[in-house]
């Protein structure tokens, strides 16, 4: 196949990029359904965005860049901010709506942030963008759709990017999709965790090939870990709850936020959150592995209306939020590193572009709640506009490319050593890390890559389970080695041997083919307000 | 752990295969099937929490999301019925695309605005409301006006519904709606049982119907019953001396233990009036006193169901000043369309089934009949009122009758499909007809006078009210 411009990715980001390339010939390629295997979908929360008077550009830029430990690219998060607003608006032009007051968009309080800027649809925020932007799509016959396909490798010769090798995942077959520019938009690595509020796809697809093909990932080592996921399950409890007014409890009935962060309590940033409950946790404060999350001192209505997706979820589970807590427990939820991006959604190789999860520096050490969804859709028109450019302006070339065949007739079963790899990264790469976890961990995952060649497959399930295992054991090592490299804790990186945060260290960590360089943030915080 | 079969197809070819299984959701069976015995199902998932709707399959001929359904001894998986199969569970969903397409899935005007609209918080509720499908397609793959016909299936009418409601779209839709078939309905409210966001699509459905009609989009043969109702307030002519003329106002049970108003509906006063009497009989007989208010009208269903609201509206009217203030313990109705009818459109809290009040007040000793009979369940009665087990409780006390039980499905003649659409609905109905003859029964049961005589028209089996049957065994 050849195309224009070749997207990788079905979910908020990857959408809003094929529509700035609808006038080209462009395929999107998903590992599952069209808008259905990203996370965007299961987004609940929000979308934050600047349009209250008494908001301002400036307020959700230094929220974000505090929240993100000041190691956030400010040229990225301006661009974010200062574009949230009219994407938001554009979304509306496509077809969503989004919740309002007395006729004027709603907006609810989220955490780490200092004025209520989160837009909402009810609690299905992501639902409502997704399916708006695949409505719009309808309208663009040149956008075709491929789905079912999961991208292993990116064709690139001399620095240079022809789009991609995909697995077709109902018959096994191996075809490549030549295209003149080519975005990533695969989202993160959830799935790396054997907890997660991810989707099943979320391999980390895009950071391993792209990374096999010498491309530049910045701060990897910075892996959110949600607050609140179900206990034990993972699957996620929005933010929202808490923004809605939802308190957290401990075994002893205690609001042990007050101990963490007594002025912003629940509304903490997700780090501060997720590590306080984790403590409590592991210190012997929780409850069967997990602490209460109430929101049952609540009108009804409320909890119905505007959380009417967890309202549900619990009452499968058996447990009404109207009247009982929730047991909940961090779950691993975001990657804010990834691909190094410039303004242009541009990567270090040519020809590729990425937007949404699976770029990286926007958020710094730790998101804040609300900014992912604006972040698809404020990269992902950045991105899908550049690749719309240099699609028109250079040609496409086609060429063999070699797929290293793979033996099929080892002993072990891939699973086992799937579920291995995440019980790894769980026990020592996650909310509390330390040189001796991160060392152990390397070597450990060392060890599952040399097994790769002993593995059994028997169909095409498992086939796709190698290729994400191998896309997930390059993720986990860039992870810790990222990790082992920045000695001091900041943002979701807490390291319990570097438990200061320290000035020399405020910078990017980035990794290129094995090697890690480490670059100083220059800008001056209060210089920079002063653009605003 | 758990035995269950999976349904497997490649390349042509399809077979069952059973595996053990540990307790939790389906999905998770799947997965660890794929791990512990190197099965290789093709599945498609997303979100794990009925979110995404990738995982929407069949089992035991319901469909349900692998997500959430948890895993029962015995079921049998299969992969989304009325979609071509690709692989083991993984369907086509191509057709569907397309139909996005031909609806015009998209915001329409001329003008977008630069900046954030002020839109009416009403708008943005009514709108979300029908927003909230994840297009899981299980309401496309049992429906069976879909299954028989050009129809697109609930969802996207649903879909057009949605932009009607937006008040910021410029496009007919309601003419789109009609012209994709939006009278094929048969309102049977298959789509909202199995929807697991629980979107109410028949409503969708009638609002649209509503709209269309307004703009003249609607079938002769609706407007025929239209006019009966104008000219008879019954939805049917008057060829005869109605049992509303014939019968006395007031039926006194020996041993008093209830008072009900008897609600006929049009087919019972014009056309089926041995049903009429035969529940005065059996009501009588279970100790029940019936009062029969004489200026009662047509329950007004066949204008809702087929868009002509104002119509209806005349009559809700007439009908709730008639029942008013009766010194009755409840209304008792013998067609599930008019019991539906009072419960969810009048909201009448006072509204009972024939089933149920006889079940209420007691069952009594029938007399044996040697009879195998089987049940047709109305989808206005399983669905619009969630009633099942009170006619099979009836069926299975009559001493030496044989019941065979039947799985539920729409015999084809509801929601104006009946008058407005006789082929479509013809064909329902024999594919009904053939799966209830298949029984090797000798009589249909049900309590609805239009499946009764729709699957008369149908079947060459005996199709009897139960009311009808109890008559013989009082």
């Amino acid at each position: 196949m050849i195309t224009d411009v070749l997207i990788i990715g079905g979910g908020g980001a990857g959408l809003r990029a094929a529509i700035e390339c609808k006038n080209l010939n462009v395929i999107i390629a998903v590992k599952g359904l069209l808008g259905k295997s990203g996370c965007t979908i299961m987004a609940e929360g929000g979308y934050n965005a600047v349009f209250n008077p008494k908001d301002s550009f400036k307020k959700h830029f230094y929220d974000t860049i505090k929240g993100g430990g000041f190691i956030n690219n400010p040229k990225l998060v301006e661009i974010l901010v200062r574009n949230a607003p009219k994407e938001l608006i554009n979304l509306e032009k496509y077809g969503a709506i989004f919740d309002r007051k007395n006729g004027f968009i709603a907006q609810r309080p989220f955490g780490g942030q200092s004025f209520n800027r989160t837009c909402y649809s009810g609690d299905r925020t992501g639902h409502e963008i997704i399916s708006s932007l695949l409505e719009y799509l309808n309208k663009f016959d040149r956008v075709k759709i491929l789905e079912d396909v999961m991208a292993i490798k990116l064709i690139v010769k001399n620095g240079k990017c022809y789009g991609a090798i995909f697995l077709d995942l109902n018959n096994g077959n191996l075809f490549p999709i030549y295209a003149k520019s080519t975005i990533l938009a695969t989202g993160g690595a959830g799935q790396l965790y054997p907890i997660t509020s991810n989707p099943i796809q979320k391999t980390g697809d895009g950071f391993a090939i792209a990374y096999n093909e010498g491309a530049e990932l910045i701060d990897m080592e910075m892996v959110q870990f949600h607050p609140t996921g179900i206990a034990g399950k993972g699957i996620l409890v929005t933010e929202a709850v808490r923004g809605e007014g939802g308190r957290l409890y401990n075994r002893y009935g205690e609001r042990f936020m007050e101990r963490y962060d007594k002025e912003r309590m629940e509304l903490s940033t997700r780090d501060i959150v997720a590590r306080a409950i984790y403590k409590e946790i592991i210190e012997g404060r929780g409850i069967n592995g997990g602490v209460y999350l109430d929101i049952s001192h609540l009108p009804k209505e409320i909890i119905e209306k505007r959380l009417e997706t967890t309202f549900k979820q619990f009452l499968r589970l058996g447990i009404d939020i109207r009247k009982e807590p929730m047991l909940v427990s961090p779950t691993a939820h975001h990657f804010m590193g990834g691909l190094k991006i410039d303004e242009y959604c541009r990567t270090n190789i040519e020809g590729l572009f990425a937007c949404g999860e699976v770029a990286g520096g926007i958020h710094g050490a730790n998101r804040l709640g609300g900014n992912a969804l604006a972040d698809t859709q404020v990269f992902g028109a950045i991105a899908g506009k550049s690749a719309k450019i240099y699609a028109e302006n250079n040609e496409l070339e086609i060429f063999d490319v070699k797929i290293k065949d793979i033996n099929r007739d080892g002993e072990l079963n891939i699973y086992n050593l799937l579920d291995k790899l995440k019980n790894i990264m769980w026990e020592n790469v996650s909310i509390i890390r330390n040189k001796e976890k991160l060392n152990y961990a390397l070597k450990e995952i060392k060890k599952i890559e040399s097994l790769l060649d002993d593995v059994k497959i028997f169909g095409v399930v498992d086939l796709q389970k190698y290729y994400e295992l191998k896309n997930l054991l390059t993720t986990a090592k860039l992870v810790c080695k990222s990790a082992l490299y920045r000695e001091e804790s900041r943002g979701a990186h807490y390291r319990e041997d570097f438990p200061e945060t320290k000035d020399e260290w405020r910078g990017n960590i980035v990794i290129k083919d094995d090697k890690i360089t480490f670059k100083k943030v220059e800008y001056d915080i209060e210089e920079y307000l002063k653009k605003f | 752990m758990k035995k269950i079969y999976i349904k497997r197809y490649n390349n042509g070819k399809s077979w069952i295969e059973s595996y053990n299984v540990p307790e939790g959701t389906i999905l998770e069976a799947l997965e660890y099937i794929n791990k512990n015995y190197n099965a290789n199902i093709a599945f498609r998932a997303g979100c794990r929490n009925g979110q995404c709707g990738s995982c929407a399959l069949t089992v035991d001929g319901e469909a349900k999301l692998a997500c959430i359904e948890k895993v029962k001894e015995g079921i049998l998986i299969e992969p989304l019925k009325g979609f071509r199969v690709i692989k083991d569970l993984i369907v086509d969903r191509e057709s569907y695309n397309k139909k996005l397409l031909n609806i015009r899935n998209y915001l329409i005007r001329k003008h977008y605005p630069d900046t954030l609209e002020k839109i009416n918080d009403k708008v943005v509720e009514n709108v979300k409301e029908l927003k909230k499908c994840i297009e899981c397609l299980s309401c496309l793959s049992q429906c069976p006006a879909r299954e028989n016909s050009e129809y697109p299936g609930a969802t996207l009418m649903r879909a057009l519904a949605r932009f009607a409601k937006d008040v910021r779209d410029e496009e007919d839709r309601e003419k789109i709606a009609f012209f994709e078939n939006l009278y094929n309905c048969t309102t049977c409210h298959k789509c909202v049982e199995v929807c697991p966001m629980e979107i109410d699509l028949v409503k969708a459905i009638e609002y649209l119907r509503s709209l269309s009609t307004k703009k003249s989009l609607y079938l002769n043969k609706h407007i025929e019953v239209k006019n009966n109702i104008l000219k008879y307030n019954r939805s049917v002519s008057k060829i005869e001396k109605s049992f509303l003329d014939e019968v006395k106002e007031y039926y006194k049970a020996k041993n008093e233990k209830l008072r009900v108003a008897f609600f006929t509906g049009c087919l019972v006063d014009y056309r089926l009036k041995d049903v009429g009497y035969d529940t005065i009989k059996v009501l009588n007989a279970h100790g029940i006193s019936v009062y029969i208010p004489k200026n009662q009208v047509c329950c007004s269903s066949p204008m809702l169901r087929t868009g002509f609201r104002d119509v209806a509206e005349k009559l809700i009217e007439r009908n709730k000043e008639v029942f008013k203030n009766l010194d009755v313990d409840y209304i008792v109705t013998v067609c599930a369309g008019c019991g539906n009818t009072l419960k969810n459109d009048y909201k009448l809290k006072n509204v009972r089934d024939i089933t149920e009040v006889l079940n209420e007040v007691g069952l009594i000793n029938y007399k044996p009949i040697n009879l195998k009979v089987t049940y047709h369940d109305p989808c206005h009665l399983l669905r619009g009122q969630k009633i099942k087990e009170e006619p099979r409780k009836i069926l299975k006390s009559i001493p030496n009758l044989e019941f065979i039980d039947s799985k539920p499905k729409c015999c084809g003649a509801g929601g104006g499909v009946r008058s407005g659409k006789k082929e479509l609905s013809k064909i329902i109905g024999k594919k009904r007809a053939k799966e209830l003859e298949s029984l090797g029964v000798d009589v249909i049961v049900t309590v609805c006078p239009f499946c009764e005589y729709h699957l008369k028209e149908n079947s060459n089996l005996e199709v009897l009210n139960i009311v009808s049957l109890l008559r013989k065994v009082i």
